[in-house]
């Protein structure tokens, strides 16, 4: 039928309005196609590794060896020792490990297993220092050959401590040799590390008993570990975000291509009656009108869903190589791609099906004369507005005529403006959290944790300028989360903590509990908190003094004397130490040593990596801007055509046109950008509180005022350039042409 | 007769008030004549073709055309009276943008089984050589005719024509009114005039005058002169 060709021409005479409409739809299906796919790559990946390569269910380090056969038998676990040494030089830290046999068993992607001789090396710190196979690399002075390039399934996040935000293979990195290599490059070994497979039930008595018999130095279960768990947090949060950013985006094109298709519609108000008056069916007519969405969501999301398809190969590259996560197994879930295309059309087939039956329910008659003119008499006087100039009058009296329009608009900001918000803050709070933490809060220069609570008097530290320190872990009453308890000196001159005015706090004036533990706890000062110690199980009641400023951690602070007296500790009993110098302590008695400026140079170095998804992000938002506020000004021009032509002969400048017929968008960017700010606080804290819930972890997303101006900046630019392109449109109505049309 | 109308009343509703566009209206047309319908704005001439059309519905009396009720049509029943018995012409020519000439007029032939040749047509209305421009590109005169082409094309026995030459020039306007004069020999079609321009009724058979939604005189032209001598 001849009349099939009015959508396509339809289109092609309206082509940046639909092509901004199919951007959206094909920006919807992309996300979702890039972002399942990825997702389910990993994830089952992820599933498939952890199970082939015996993922452990926890770990601990004890002062002597344990007889692994008696705790396997007692506890009906497999249990397993691993050698482990970090070797530091140039800024960069390696940690060897023994290849283990049953449990983390390293995976090798890429060469062999090594022999004697030789090492594996993970993937990204092998990358970043463009190391290949064969290569030569020297620990403690021997020469190693790279044999190949390995994972380990309790390494699929690989930071070098534990309360490390992000992974840095710059300065970081982790490898693997023969028990006899390890052996020769370190001679001792101050703990013992072993690995367990099984379910411990009684974890309480387990740690209990270890400690009794060899001295527990640190306990790990699998859930708390983050090594473990932020892949599995991260894969989560990305799973979680999909689906609503992709509906998001599908449901603000679907609002707009109602409004458009309702439009235009309107506007072909006679031609349609004309459709009828020459004998067409309603159902013939209706199904040609629905070739507008048809093809809007065939063009859009095929493309979309097939770019989102061929994005994710790299993308899942990317994604694993921040977790250092083997393929084991290629995943591209063709169901994902059907799904990407076909939930648009859920959307965009009913939006564009209302929008053409709302006009259908009109007698010919109304068709042929033009709904305006039948609406004119219903739209509403708002005299109260007449009191204005007449340009802001008329500017006004559009504005809140095409509600529907600006409140769309409004929407569109409003998403622009967290997205972006959340990007410009993930980068801000994880710098400031650095800064806070590492700068304000923790002035030492080098931590040194020993390999055993007591108070050390075969140590002699006169010589060095240092503050003793002990801590013990803990977890809730519910056992959510874990609390870390630090007793430190009164006055501390190495550990300052500050309220939320940045007045001084300190420890002898009761327990002090960090912001984010606060948060966690719904703690306030002067309230009671239960806890129970993670080694022993024994439960304590703590009374909050303070809440101090520290953007991370959950961490406690508390005067040493009365941390060894509360829990049971000899007077003077300290497990490690704060410095401004480096101590020298024997190999033997050193569990762990911190350089501080070594941890900020890394930390504040990985922040670098956020800057790609943070880029991402604004891109991402600003077109969904330009797309939105562009499509609805230019229908607002479209359908005015007549009226500028009207205005121009009477003499307005283009100027004062363009003001009057879309002046309003100027204030729905304002209000969108203004409901924006605090949306974004609330979604971002919902956001990280999800995120982090099982973590020690805890960001508090701030807005600061540069990400406030920041984003401002790119969606003013944003907005200028579409109202730039708009105007343009404007430019090039001709008042001749609107009266040719008329009247020849 | 070919089209008979009985006491037709439609009333509109306009914000409280009532307004009877037609009252009571009645007349007769014969088949393959030419009738002009004149009277002032608001008469209810309009709504008249709008009914005799199948576009609109009465609240009361009868239309026949062809000795069939339209006026107890059901919906699809009008659109196939308006399929295969009648043509329009509308002031503002009412061609679909997205279609060419050529298209226009086809996108109306395909409805009809008794349908005229597309490019006959079109070169009896002197558009041949535009047929594969858009509606845009071609003046208003050329609009016009391409808009009788696309009545004239389903070989309707009615074509309603409403102000057809009322967007027009003189000359344009005299050129589409012989072809409606000429399409009325040529396929003895009936064609019903609904103008302000008195002038025009000189070439018609008979003229309706309404005033106020009431048929006021039904002029019979014994005088009736070509289109060609049309002149105001």
């Amino acid at each position: 039928m001849v009349i099939k060709r009015i959508p396509k021409r339809i289109m092609l005479r309206e082509k940046a309005q639909f092509l901004s409409i199919v951007l959206l739809v094909a920006i919807a299906s992309m996300a979702y196609a890039l972002f399942s796919i990825t997702v389910r790559n990993i994830d089952e990946n992820y599933k498939a590794f952890i199970e082939n390569q015996n993922q452990e269910d926890g770990n601990f380090i004890t002062s002597l060896p344990v007889d692994i056969k008696y705790l396997e038998s007692k506890y009906n676990l497999k249990v397993e020792e691993r050698l482990m040494v970090d070797y530091s030089e140039d800024n960069k830290t390696i940690r060897v490990f023994s290849i283990s046999k049953q449990i983390n068993k390293p995976f090798v992607s890429l060469g062999n297993m090594p022999h004697k001789g030789e090492i594996l090396i993970d993937p990204n710190f092998f990358k970043k220092h463009q190391y290949k196979i064969g290569d030569t690399i020297k620990i403690a002075n021997k020469n190693f050959i790279i044999s190949g390039i390995f994972y380990l399934p309790d390494y699929i996040y690989i930071i070098k401590n534990d309360q490390d935000f992000l992974p840095d293979s710059e300065h970081f990195g982790i490898a693997a040799m023969n028990e006899e290599d390890l052996k020769t490059i370190a001679k001792v070994f101050p703990y013992h590390y072993y690995m367990f497979k099984g379910n411990l039930k009684d974890i309480d008595s387990f740690k209990s008993d270890v400690n009794q018999k060899w001295g527990l130095l640190k306990f790990v279960s699998r859930s708390e570990n983050p090594r473990i768990t932020f892949a599995e947090i991260k894969i989560d949060s990305v799973k979680r975000s999909t689906l609503p950013i992709s509906l998001f985006v599908i449901f603000m094109s679907s609002v707009i291509l109602f409004i458009v298709m309702r439009r235009l519609i309107n506007n072909m108000h006679a031609e349609i009656g004309t459709l009828y008056s020459l004998g067409y069916s309603d159902k013939e007519v209706i199904k040609v009108f629905m070739h507008l969405p048809i093809y809007i969501w065939l063009i859009g999301s095929i493309f979309g869903s097939v770019l989102g398809f061929i994005e994710a190969i790299p993308f899942s590259t990317f994604f694993r190589a921040y977790f250092a996560l083997p393929v084991v197994k290629n995943v591209y879930p063709i169901s994902e791609l059907f799904i990407a295309m076909f939930l648009p059309g859920v959307f965009i087939l009913s939006s564009g099906y209302v929008a053409i039956k709302r006009f259908f329910k009109l007698t010919i008659v109304e068709m042929l004369h033009g709904v305006d003119e039948i609406k004119f008499n219903k739209l509403p006087r708002l005299s109260f507005l007449d009191k204005f100039s007449f340009q802001n009058r008329i500017m006004f009296k559009y504005g809140v005529r095409h509600f529907a329009r600006e409140a769309v608009l409004v929407v569109g900001v409003i998403f622009s403006t967290i997205l972006l918000m959340y990007g410009l803050s993930a980068k801000n709070a994880v710098i400031d959290a650095i800064n806070k933490v590492y700068e304000k809060n923790f002035e030492y220069k080098y931590m040194y944790i020993l390999n055993s609570i007591s108070t050390h008097t075969e140590l002699n530290f006169k010589k060095y300028k240092v503050e003793p320190f002990n801590f013990q872990a803990f977890e809730t009453k519910n056992g959510n989360f874990n609390i870390v308890i630090y007793g430190i000196e009164k006055n501390s001159n190495m550990v300052k903590l500050f309220d939320e005015r940045g007045a001084r706090i300190e420890v002898n004036s009761g327990f002090v509990i960090t912001r984010p533990l606060a948060q966690k706890l719904n703690a306030k000062e002067g309230q009671e908190i239960e806890l129970k110690n993670k080694f022993d199980g024994k439960k304590y009641k703590l009374k909050v003094g303070k809440i101090a400023d520290i953007p991370v951690g959950n961490q406690g602070f508390m005067d040493i004397n009365e941390f060894n007296k509360i829990f049971g500790f000899e007077k003077g009993s300290f497990i490690g130490l704060y410095s401004d110098t480096p101590v020298q302590i024997p190999k033997q008695m050193l569990f762990d040593a911190q350089d501080k400026n070594y941890m900020i140079e890394t930390l504040k170095g990985s922040a670098v990596t956020l800057q790609k998804s943070i880029e991402v992000l604004g891109l991402i938002s600003a077109i969904l801007a330009l797309l939105i506020i562009y499509v609805l000004s230019g229908l607002a021009i479209t359908e005015n055509k007549k009226n500028i032509g009207i205005l121009k002969m009477l003499g307005f400048k283009e100027k004062q046109i363009f003001k009057m017929i879309l002046g309003f968008n100027s204030y729905s960017f304002a209000i969108g950008f203004l409901l924006g700010i605090p949306l974004s606080k609330f979604t971002m804290n919902q956001l990280m509180s999800s995120a982090t819930k099982n973590t020690d972890i805890s960001l508090t997303l701030d807005l600061s005022w540069q990400s406030v101006v920041g984003c401002f900046v790119v969606l003013a630019a944003t907005y200028i350039l579409s109202r730039y392109l708009v105007r343009r449109k404007v430019a090039k109505v001709m008042p001749v042409d609107i009266l040719k049309e008329q009247i020849d | 007769m070919f089209i008979v109308v009985e006491n037709l009343t439609r009333i509109y509703k306009v914000g409280a008030n009532n307004v009877r566009a037609l009252d009571d209206v009645s007349f007769e047309f014969e088949k393959g004549k030419i009738y002009t319908v004149v009277g002032p704005s608001g008469s209810g001439k309009t709504t008249l073709f709008n009914i005799l059309g199948g576009l609109d519905r009465a609240d009361r009396g009868r239309v026949f055309v062809d000795s069939k009720e339209i006026t107890k049509f059901s919906k699809n029943e009008l659109a196939l009276y308006r399929r295969d018995y009648v043509g329009f012409v509308f002031q503002f020519y009412n061609l679909i943008n997205g279609l060419t000439v050529y298209e226009n007029v086809l996108s109306s032939a395909v409805l009809s089984k008794n349908s005229l040749d597309v490019d006959k047509v079109l070169k009896m209305v002197d558009v041949y050589s535009e047929k594969d421009k858009f509606p845009f590109e071609l003046s208003g005169g050329q609009q016009q005719r391409v808009a009788i082409a696309r009545a004239v094309v389903k070989n309707p026995s009615i074509i309603l024509c409403d102000e057809p030459t009322g967007a027009l020039d003189y000359e344009s306007a005299k050129l589409v009114l012989e072809l409606l004069e000429n399409v009325n020999k040529r396929f003895n079609a009936t064609i019903l005039i609904i103008t302000h321009n008195l002038a025009i009724s000189n070439m018609s058979d008979a003229t309706i005058r309404l005033r106020s939604g009431r048929v006021v005189e039904f002029i019979e032209n014994h005088n009736k002169v070509p289109a060609k001598e049309v002149t105001w």
